[in-house]
């Protein structure tokens, strides 16, 4: 029963096909059968008939592949016949003619090549003429897809007999002349039959044809493989013969996807001298090619073999030198641009692309070949219909991007060029490309050492640096925390070897980001203020640091304007806060400058008395500027006393009492400092100190903090460290009211199951054993065996026992002391307490 | 090789006839068509041949064979078949075998016909053919005389042309904006074991083709001016492209003539008929439209190189090993306009 | 085998562009187990850097992370048959303090303490229980030290035993210090 639905095209392939093939597979049994029974005639005429199937025009090129290979192993058969009758007597030349009498062509050619191959490897005729005549003959095929497997099966099946130079088939079969003609024939013939195609058939199958076409290209391109594959294929013979051939082919052939697919093959399969010693004649080529042909991925692949020859070879180098490589390549690039007008400026650039990728492989010390192809890449795009759209401008950004990757991305950015291209960007993408610049300065590593470079720098990235008039969109404010970021990052690539010279680059960048606003401030400022203090400390190494230009004082005196302008920028109090106690730091640590340090202070308390939002930042906070001024050594007893004094206030305002007492605590550490070696001391008092206070009194520009600090200008001497144990104990002491306060608060609020006050209670236990440890000598064996009781007195309660935490501090209390009693060092502070 | 021709005569005795040569070497043959698939072997001899044989009259054991005489003639003869069964003899030669007597045994009786007029070819077509036969008769008293006929071949060759004499046919040829070609044969004459080359050479093609093929057509002419009659008939299709070229595309020709039944072209045979040949170009379009340009060819026949048998596989003038380039390849064209 | 990254005071972007290269072609993802972070990351995308390394984080706050981050101020987990835990130091007056540090590891009861905050990466036994300071991945600036060297910590711990990788750049080149601790010598 015959089926009559209808049937997808697909399904019509492989039933094309597999009528086809069954008779293919019919034919050639009685090909087969015949050939068994030795008769020639009938295996002849069965091979034809077998042969008729690939006259077929239904298949698409794969399934008629299929057919075809099936047809290719059928007549391997009939070839070892042949050598068998050869064998026996029967001439080749007498077979070579009795194939031509099949009736039907396309089958004669297909018998005729078999025949011909067997007839050149008898050497009975000589390769050439036989070669010659079947590339001749098979111009009989013109249908495109049969002539194309035709003249396939003439190269597959001639493959060995060429008469290559060493060949066994050179001398009277000729020589790599007749095997280079044979294959450029072959060559041209099939890339016109596959030219041909795309005019065949109705222009809605346009696509369908092009696909197809796509899949046939192999067939064409193997010409070229074979023929870079030959052995006496030498420079001369490419440059004065094949490479002219070729050439004309491609572009005469006035076809995209061949040219594209045909460039392709031949950058890819001749060796890299080849391309080199023929560089105009294929330069020369581009601009002829169709204007949709994609010659910027054809420059892409020339110039990414070129590029990696010349990282094989140094000697290449000079070669690219010697011919101008460069200017060839800039010039067939501009060619091509001017000859297709209508190209999308995104190819234009792309082919720029592939320029300076090659120049930055191949010439790195050439920035200016870059100022060359960014020159010509903004000739080709000024007057460019689309250079705003999206495509086009994501080629001008990578163009962009690519030398600052090969080359020193300051001096590029130098390039007199580089501005003008980038003004061919939407603002949009301007701020893109910029994000695209301090990214590859910060993966470059780039060091920004001089004032004007930080100036061209950020002219590259204004769009970041400030609003810019034309932007009236709302960026998305993640992105622009990112943005934010990066700028703040590559702060730390402004630097140079002499810390005024730094100083400098700080200053030119933070005038610069003045403009950018609160929202930018935040971000750009602290890293400002850090570098600077980097500065400082710098400065402050120095042998003669007062003398410096400029003094440390001054810088500092930049980072409190920098953390001012961030605490007046809103939102960054807390910021601003840390700053100032850094600063604080290094003016007390490093600068020796102790009414700077002061200041520093003041202005943190004043941030933390105004600005700070909530209690956990306010903690923060208050053990940030308690750590900080425990640390300080520059305050004479008077101004110390009267931070410590503030600071410790502060500590009886916060809103929760075990933040209090936590504080308290923190706060008795104000009046213990660690002592210090008295070689330090000596150090910092007699030594650098004094030069720097002789350094201070030359310098008389510099403008400090307040007007009324010159006279304490210069560094100050460091001061013992301070151990007040009195004033310890009275921190410790009302660390226990605070405790005791909290309890009974707990107790009114009907809360007496809270563990907070034990907490609290261990927690003072543990800063009494702390001093204690030190040698605090207002705490005695007693006092503290008063406090053990208290607090095993209050540990005892249920709510205690049931609070593991709780009890695992306590435990590891007495456990410390317990460990304390067996150091022989420690044994008589401890052996008096009881547990 | 001996072939013999025999015949039954009635309830009497039979007849038969032996080709024979006098010093013995065989006879040649050719292998003929015969009409449809079927093929037959006959005797081959060329104008100017002596003939020569045995006729063998034999009686039926135990009866006696009576006649008046018995005689072989030689007859070449046209016959058209708009004449048929009237054919006209251009030769008849007579040898008395034997005087009237009776044959008690068996009879060889030799003849001779010396140096024969046999100047046509043996011609087999569509409404005429030309024959030579030996027709033996056996004249008989009573029931009239009884002939029968034993046919032979004749192929007649020819000097080979001297080979600066043939110009090659060419031409241009097309119909207008549509298809231009231009074709090359490369002679007017070939012999029948030849190979025609030539090239098509497209100088415009604005239809699309699918096929183009060369066939080789005969036409018979019999009679003459206004009782002319022409029959043409299709020897060989060969194709010789596949697809539609396109402009500047240069198609080779080889054909080879040895595959087929042809003959030398003849021309007036005895006033009585000719026979051309024509290669057809002939030219397919997708919508099988055909076009097509004839030219006639003359065919001749030249003298086999070697003596043997007919179908042996000489291949015309080439040498066996590596062909000659020129019978290889088309000549080379000159660029197109 | 546990693998823990402990890192820490990054202070990117404040006082660094990155963490230094070297390291990072250390850190590759899919090895480390957990990371802990005292802080100072700063920004988000320093923390999304250190997720790419290990999704599993444990971050305090430092005094330089903002409290939208909602860092808490002390993490304590169970690592192996270690106590861990975590805090900053800048809350730990004086800073860097071993005796202040000691304090904070009774109130956690932790075994190992990781702090940052000085810059100065150390690992070592102290009253019995490991302090830890991963020091600053980006060598940041710090008011504690002078020119802190970039360093992190690794620690592998296999059920009571820990061994502390400490890597530090000096000199662009990596130098990496072992510290062995087991449980039962606490």
């Amino acid at each position: 029963m015959e089926d009559h639905r209808i049937m997808t095209p697909q399904e019509e392939q492989v039933k094309w096909l597999q009528d086809a093939s069954n008779s293919v597979k019919r034919n050639a049994f009685y090909m087969k059968r015949a050939l068994d029974e030795d008769n020639l005639r009938e295996a002849l005429r069965y091979s034809a008939a077998m042969l008729v199937e690939l006259r077929t025009s239904l298949l698409t090129p794969q399934k008629y592949f299929e057919l075809y290979m099936q047809a290719f192993d059928e007549l391997r058969h009939l070839e070892a016949f042949f050598k068998e009758e050869h064998s026996k007597g029967r001439s080749y030349a007498d077979l070579y003619e009795l194939v031509q009498h099949a009736g039907n062509v396309l089958p004669r050619l297909y018998l005729l090549c078999t025949v011909g191959s067997c007839f050149i490897r008898s050497k009975e005729a000589h390769a050439k003429d036989i070669l010659k005549d079947l590339v001749e003959m098979c111009k009989g095929v013109q249908h495109p897809t049969r002539g194309l497997f035709l003249r396939s099966y003439l190269c597959q099946v001639s493959r060995g007999l060429l008469p290559d130079t060493g060949s066994e088939y050179e001398g009277d079969g000729g020589d790599i002349n007749d095997a280079l003609e044979f294959l450029l024939l072959n060559f041209t013939e099939m890339n016109k039959l596959w030219v041909r195609m795309q005019h065949q058939g109705s222009g809605k199958d346009r696509e369908r044809r092009e696909s197809e076409r796509q899949q046939l290209a192999d067939l064409v391109g193997k010409n070229l493989t074979y023929i870079s594959q030959l052995e006496g294929l030498d420079f001369k013979r490419y440059q004065e013969v094949v490479q002219g051939r070729m050439m004309e082919q491609v572009v005469s052939c006035k076809d995209e996807i061949a040219q594209q697919y045909l460039m392709q093959c031949i950058i890819q399969g001749f060796p890299d001298e080849f391309h080199l010693g023929t560089l105009p004649t294929l330069l020369a080529a581009l601009p002829e090619l169709q204007s949709g042909v994609k010659v910027h991925l054809v420059l892409a692949s020339l110039l990414d073999r070129l590029s990696r020859f010349a990282a094989t070879d140094a000697s290449v180098v000079d070669q690219f030198n010697s011919s101008d490589a460069f200017g060839q390549l800039l010039a067939a690039v501009t060619r091509v641009s001017e000859q297709h007008t209508e190209m999308p400026g995104a190819d234009i650039a792309a082919m720029y692309i592939a320029l300076a990728n090659f120049v930055g492989a191949v010439y790195p010390d050439h920035v200016d070949y870059i100022n060359r192809v960014l020159e010509s890449c903004h000739e080709a795009l000024a007057g460019h219909g689309d250079t705003k759209e999206d495509r086009t401008e994501k080629q001008i950004v990578a163009l962009l991007t690519l030398p600052l990757n090969s080359y020193d991305p300051v001096t590029v950015l130098g390039l007199s060029t580089y501005p003008r291209v980038m003004s061919l960007l939407k603002p949009a993408t301007c701020k893109a490309m910029a994000v695209k610049i301090v990214q590859t300065i910060l993966k470059v590593g780039t060091e920004i050492s001089e004032p004007a470079q930080v100036e061209m720098l950020l002219d590259f990235i204004a769009p970041l640096v400030a609003d810019s008039p034309t932007n009236g969109e709302e960026d998305d404010d993640e992105d622009f925390e990112d943005e934010q970021g990066l700028v703040a990052r590559l702060i730390h690539r402004l630097s140079a070897e002499n810390p005024a010279h730094h100083y400098a680059l700080l200053q030119t960048a933070r005038e610069r980001f003045s403009a950018g606003g609160a929202r930018r401030l935040r971000h750009t400022l602290p890293p400002i203020a850090f570098a600077a203090l980097g500065i400082v400390h710098r400065l402050a190494a120095a042998p003669n640091a007062e003398a410096c230009e400029p003094s440390p004082k001054e810088v500092l005196q930049f980072v409190h304007q920098c953390a001012a302008q961030l605490a007046e920028a809103g939102d960054s109090a807390e910021m601003a806060l840390q700053l100032f106690l850094t600063a604080a730091q290094s003016a007390s640590g490093h600068a020796c400058l102790e009414i700077i340090a002061y200041e520093f202070f003041e202005q943190a308390f004043i941030l933390f008395e105004e600005a700070i939002p909530d209690s956990a930042s306010e903690r923060v906070a208050l053990a940030s500027i308690t750590g900080a001024l425990q640390r300080c050594r520059i305050f004479p007893p008077e101004p110390r006393a009267t931070l410590v004094h503030k600071a410790t206030g502060y500590s009886a305002k916060l809103l929760r009492k075990a933040d209090q007492c936590r504080a308290v605590l923190a706060c008795s550490h104000l009046y213990w400092q660690d002592a210090v070696d008295e070689e330090d001391v000596d150090h910092a008092n007699n030594g650098e100190g004094e030069e720097r206070s002789a350094g201070a009194e030359a310098e008389n520009g510099a403008s400090p903090l307040a007007e009324n600090e010159e006279d304490g200008s210069g560094a100050n001497p460091l001061q013992p460290p301070v151990q007040d144990g009195e004033h310890v104990m009275m921190c410790l002491k009302r660390a226990l009211k605070i405790a005791h306060a909290a309890q009974q608060q707990l107790a009114v609020a009907l809360r007496s199951s809270d563990t907070l006050p034990a907490w609290l209670f261990v927690e003072i236990l543990n800063h009494y054993l702390y001093y204690y440890d030190q040698g605090l000598t207002s705490i005695s064996a007693s006092v503290l065996q008063n406090l053990l009781e208290l607090v095993a007195n209050e540990m005892a309660g249920e709510n205690c026992q049931a609070d593991a935490g709780l009890v695992a501090f306590y435990n590891n209390t007495l456990a410390h002391i317990t460990a304390q009693k067996t150091k022989p060092e420690k044994a008589s502070l401890y052996d008096v307490l009881q547990i | 090789m001996n072939i013999f021709g025999g015949l039954g005569l009635g309830q009497g005795g039979t007849v038969q006839l032996e080709f024979k040569r006098d010093d013995g070497t065989p006879i040649k043959t050719a292998t003929v068509k015969a009409g449809g698939a079927e093929t037959e072997t006959l005797p081959l001899f060329t104008n100017k041949d002596t003939i020569t044989g045995e006729v063998k009259v034999a009686n039926i054991p135990g009866k006696k064979l009576e006649h008046q005489g018995v005689k072989v003639q030689l007859i070449g003869q046209i016959e058209l078949a708009t004449e048929r069964g009237h054919p006209h003899d251009f030769v008849n030669l007579v040898r008395d075998l034997a005087p009237p007597g009776e044959v008690t045994s068996p009879q060889t009786l030799p003849f001779e016909f010396a140096n024969v007029e046999m100047q046509y070819d043996s011609y087999r077509g569509l409404q005429v053919r030309l024959r030579y036969l030996l027709r033996v008769t056996v004249t008989r008293g009573y029931g009239g005389s009884i002939s029968k006929d034993f046919f032979f071949w004749v192929r007649n060759y020819s000097p080979p042309p001297p080979p600066n004499n043939l110009p090659p046919i060419k031409m241009e040829v097309g119909i207008e904006d549509c298809l231009h070609i231009e074709f090359e044969y490369d002679k007017s004459k070939y012999h029948l074991k030849d190979t025609v080359v030539g090239k098509i050479y497209f100088l415009l093609v604005r239809i699309k083709l699918k096929h183009m093929e060369i066939e080789i057509r005969r036409r018979e002419t019999t009679g003459t001016g206004s009782s002319a009659r022409n029959e043409s008939e299709t020897l060989a299709k060969y194709e010789i492209m596949d697809g539609a070229p396109v402009r500047g595309e240069n198609i080779p020709i080889r054909l080879f003539l040895s595959p087929y039944d042809l003959t030398p072209t003849y021309k007036l045979v005895h006033n009585k008929f000719s026979v051309k040949y024509y290669l057809n170009l002939v030219l397919v379009d997708e919508e099988d439209r055909r076009y097509f340009k004839q030219q006639e060819i003359q065919l001749l026949r030249l003298a086999e190189p070697a003596a043997g048998a007919d179908d042996a596989t000489a291949a015309g003038s080439g040498p066996k090993v590596a062909p000659a380039p020129a019978r290889l390849i088309t000549p080379p064209r000159s660029p197109g306009p | 085998m546990v693998l823990v990254l402990c890192i820490g005071d990054l202070h990117i972007p404040h006082r660094a562009t990155d963490v230094p290269v070297k390291f990072k072609t250390l850190l590759v993802p899919g090895k480390i187990h957990h990371i802990l972070c005292p802080g100072n990351l700063c920004t988000r995308e320093v923390y999304d850097y250190l997720k790419t390394i290990c999704t599993d984080m444990h971050i305090t706050r430092g005094n330089f992370d903002e409290a939208s981050a909602k860092y808490p101020e002390d993490e304590v987990m169970k690592i192996g048959n270690f106590r861990v835990g975590l805090c900053h130091g800048h809350q730990v007056t004086p800073w860097g303090s071993n005796e202040a540090l000691a304090l904070v590891q009774r109130k956690l009861d932790v075994d190992i303490l990781i702090s940052g905050h000085t810059h100065e990466f150390k690992a070592f036994k102290f009253e019995d229980r490991i302090l830890i300071n991963p020091g600053s991945a980006t060598g940041a600036y710090s008011d504690v030290i002078e020119a802190p060297k970039p360093s992190f910590v690794l620690m592998d711990i296999d059920g009571s035993k820990a061994t502390v990788y400490i890597y530090e750049l000096i000199d662009d080149e990596v130098k990496v210090e072992k510290v062995e601790f087991t449980k039962d010598d606490l």
